[in-house]
């Protein structure tokens, strides 16, 4: 016995997200370029939330410390 | 049209679908009962209104609701809707996917002295699902 669940009458367009009804198919339909791109951004969002935390804990390691007394260092320097 | 179906037409249009969240104080019964039966409990007057219309626009901050049709029937108001948003917040679990999706449902509300009593809405939760690729699709599941 097999079963299948009925498929929705609008599907997300796979390279912009943008709602397109499936009777159409995704050729029935141009992307808009600012949505595709905000669609892809949503992808990459972990990624772009997690440098924060990765910076913060790189800061801790040795090399980190290291770079943060050096630009320190070089900020009060006086101007050449 | 009447002010019932007035009234429920604007609770869609406007509660969920712009967020006007204060108008439920105007339309909806203290004590009133909403049965979503995606919402783990009843819905409870204006306040349970006004929460549950928040959870859906935190998801969909753009949703937007085209009534379709509307049938009165004495206290009775039947709306059949169609709703689309771009999901960019956390909906039953699934974080934001940027897809945007178009969902049916149909709500019968129960009115009585101007505000609505009781309500009960089916709406087609498994088609949002499988938008946000929560759930696959006949021919994925194929």
């Amino acid at each position: 016995m097999s079963f299948a669940f009925p498929s929705p009458d609008h599907m997300p367009c796979p390279q912009c997200g943008a709602s397109i009804p499936a009777a159409g198919g995704p050729e029935a339909h141009a992307c808009d370029e600012e949505r595709r791109l905000d669609y892809r951004l949503v992808e990459f969002r972990p990624g772009i939330e997690r440098v924060a935390d990765d910076l913060a804990e790189w800061l801790e390691t040795p090399h980190g410390r290291f770079a943060r007394w050096l630009a320190e260092h070089d900020r009060r320097r006086p101007a050449a | 049209m009447d002010a019932n179906a007035s009234g429920s037409k604007r609770l869609i249009e406007e509660v969920f679908g712009s967020g006007n969240y204060e108008l439920a104080d105007e339309l909806v019964a203290p004590g009133a009962v909403g049965h979503d039966p995606a919402q783990p409990a009843p819905v409870t007057g204006p306040e349970g209104v006004k929460e549950s219309a928040r959870g859906y626009r935190s998801a969909f901050p753009d949703l937007s609701f085209t009534i379709d049709q509307t049938v009165a029937e004495g206290e009775y108001v039947a709306c059949r809707w169609t709703s689309r948003g771009t999901h960019k917040g956390e909906l039953f679990g699934i974080a934001a996917t940027g897809k945007e999706a178009t969902v049916t449902g149909i709500s019968i509300d129960r009115w009585q002295n101007g505000k609505i009593v009781e309500s009960w809405v089916n709406w087609d939760a498994l088609g949002l699902l499988q938008q946000l690729g929560a759930v696959p699709t006949a021919v994925q599941s194929t």
